[in-house]
């Protein structure tokens, strides 16, 4: 005899649905459906598990053993979060100091040049929308 | 003079206006309305509302439309004549006597091949191209337990199955309205188109209307299964996810789907695909033709095709009004199924909550079901900022009901 739990799983697949099924089996047919989806959802999940443990235990080794080559010395002044980052561009450099000098009143230092990541832009973007869509533009 | 002018008057189609189509004609104002003054899905609703208008007029080679005695409308036919010829060659077999049609004239409506585009299943899987490529899985590989609020929202399609089985529509017709509880229009449209296309019309006029109505629909559900507690959880912050990820998580998804429902791999292959050409880096150009040229004409030509089948014949029919009830109670059904599988997954694992109101974005309007998440939690909370969580079971809703559509072509397409 068929387990209860197999007829589950195959009797909708392998017998072919009437045009009007009874509650029952339409019940079993849903319920079927419903397990596929969360199979098929289940699995990606433990994949990305996976995949995401193999990349978090990369950043975690990044992170404690930073690089050890030689790295070029940052055109300014930089913070130590950017300290491993590529040299800025001059022109970049001068862009920047530009626009702090026409924005600020008062004299001012600037101490460093730090690029955000896109994770921390996010945030800031959706913020700035809030804002934005808060106030009507005249 | 007044005899040719009554002549003429007898071939305008003044005289071929009916009653049912100044129904048609109003249902078209309210489409209209809902899509300008109230800008609910207009990119959507205005191509479908305006193809649903020519649909209703007396037109004239623009969609070749018949009514069968079965009750079946079909539309979108044409035809081409030809003579057939005999050509005579050596086979492997000895000679061998194969017949070609030699085509003479193709006659049909303008829209009778345009909507060659979603009788033969192309708009939707192209769409998904679309969609594959303006969607960031970024908040979905960060929290992956989020697939399960994709999956539980997808409860609501199973359950509008069964209801539509009580109101007397078979297995097939079941299945295409139950699909519009997991909000996904080019796949309720997909899985319409192969199991009952005499339907297309309402149920994608469903699908779209409610999609556009999530604002309205969901908040009071979430409202009702949580507390002020639950509404006010702040969750963690997603960790920022690599580049190889991405495109790890682009393949293995579609692997995964194909082997398990080979029936939905036009509408996975082509929404990972977009997503590959996103996140790889390389092919810039093809992203932007994919997030904008390509989705936007598809989406004139999906419209409009949609639209053009509501002709007042099939339209106003008793059918339609079930359609739209079971529709609304299949999405119901959805929101409240997320949201309770995130209050389980809570109460499974209550030292890494997840904000309840997240679950309703399960069902698959992007970003809109994302977005009413993040409103209503700000509502409770205002510095608390729910949008790039939703997007996780967002976008696994999509993946959700494409599965879910898969099944049904599995089962019942053959």
């Amino acid at each position: 005899m068929t387990p209860p739990i197999i007829n589950l799983i195959i009797l909708p697949l392998g017998a072919t649905l009437p045009e009007h099924p009874g509650f029952k089996e339409s019940l079993i047919f849903q319920l079927t459906g419903l397990v596929v989806v969360f199979m098929a959802l289940g699995l990606i999940w433990m994949l990305l598990e996976l995949v995401g443990s193999f990349f978090k235990r990369q950043a975690r080794n990044g992170a404690t053993h930073p690089a050890t080559g030689p790295v070029a010395a940052p055109l300014i002044g930089a913070t130590a979060a950017s300290a491993g980052a590529e040299p800025m561009a001059p022109e970049l450099a001068a862009i920047i100091a530009a626009a702090v000098h026409v924005s600020l009143d008062s004299g001012h230092r600037i101490a460093a040049i730090v690029p955000l990541d896109t994770h921390a832009i996010d945030w800031a973007r959706e913020g700035r929308r809030q804002i934005h869509s808060a106030r009507k533009v005249r | 003079m007044i005899h040719g002018l009554l002549d003429f008057f007898s071939t305008t189609g003044f005289t071929l206006v009916t009653g049912k189509m100044l129904i048609m004609w109003a249902i078209v104002g309210v489409l209209l309305w809902l899509a300008i003054a109230k800008g609910f899905e207009p990119l959507l609703l205005v191509p479908i509302a305006f193809g649903a208008l020519i649909a209703n007029l007396p037109t004239r080679g623009v969609i070749t439309a018949t009514m069968h005695p079965n009750g079946v409308y079909e539309t979108a036919t044409f035809t081409i004549e030809g003579s057939p010829v005999m050509h005579e060659g050596v086979g492997t077999s000895g000679t061998e006597a194969t017949q070609k049609l030699r085509v003479s004239r193709v006659e049909g409506g303008l829209f009778d091949f345009i909507s060659q585009g979603i009788k033969l299943e192309l708009f939707p899987p192209l769409i998904f191209l679309g969609v594959g490529a303006l969607t960031d899985f970024g908040p979905l590989i960060a929290m992956p337990r989020t697939l399960l609020l994709g999956a539980a929202a997808q409860m609501g399609v199973f359950i509008s199955f069964l209801g539509a089985g009580l109101l007397g529509f078979t297995v097939k017709q079941g299945a295409s309205i139950g699909i519009i509880g997991g909000a996904d229009g080019p796949t309720a449209i997909f899985l319409t188109n192969k199991l009952a296309p005499e339907l297309l019309g309402a149920v994608a006029v469903a699908a779209y209307s409610y999609m556009s109505l999530v604002p309205l629909i969901q908040p009071p559900i979430m409202r009702l299964l949580t507390t002020h507690k639950e509404r006010r959880i702040r969750m963690k912050s997603l960790r920022p996810v690599s580049k190889l990820e991405k495109l790890i998580f682009a393949v293995m998804v579609m692997v995964v789907c194909i082997l398990l429902v080979p029936d939905a791999s036009a509408l996975i292959a082509m929404l990972m695909l977009g997503n590959f050409l996103r996140e790889c880096g390389v092919t810039e150009r093809l992203v932007k033709s994919a997030q904008n040229e390509i989705i936007n004409v598809l989406t004139i030509f999906l419209g409009t095709s949609v639209g053009i089948t509501m002709a007042a014949e099939s339209f106003l029919a008793p059918a339609t009004l079930k359609i739209i009830v079971l529709g609304v109670v299949a999405f119901g059904f959805s929101t409240a199924s997320g949201v309770l599988a995130a209050k389980v997954m809570n109460w499974l694992s209550p030292q890494n909550p997840v904000n309840p109101l997240i679950g309703s974005a399960g069902v698959s309007a992007v970003p809109m079901a994302a977005r009413v998440s993040h409103v209503e939690g700000q509502k409770y909370d205002s510095g608390n900022y729910l949008l790039m969580h939703a997007m996780g079971p967002n976008v696994a809703g999509v993946i959700g009901t494409a599965v879910a559509a898969g099944y049904f072509l599995s089962t019942l397409g053959h």
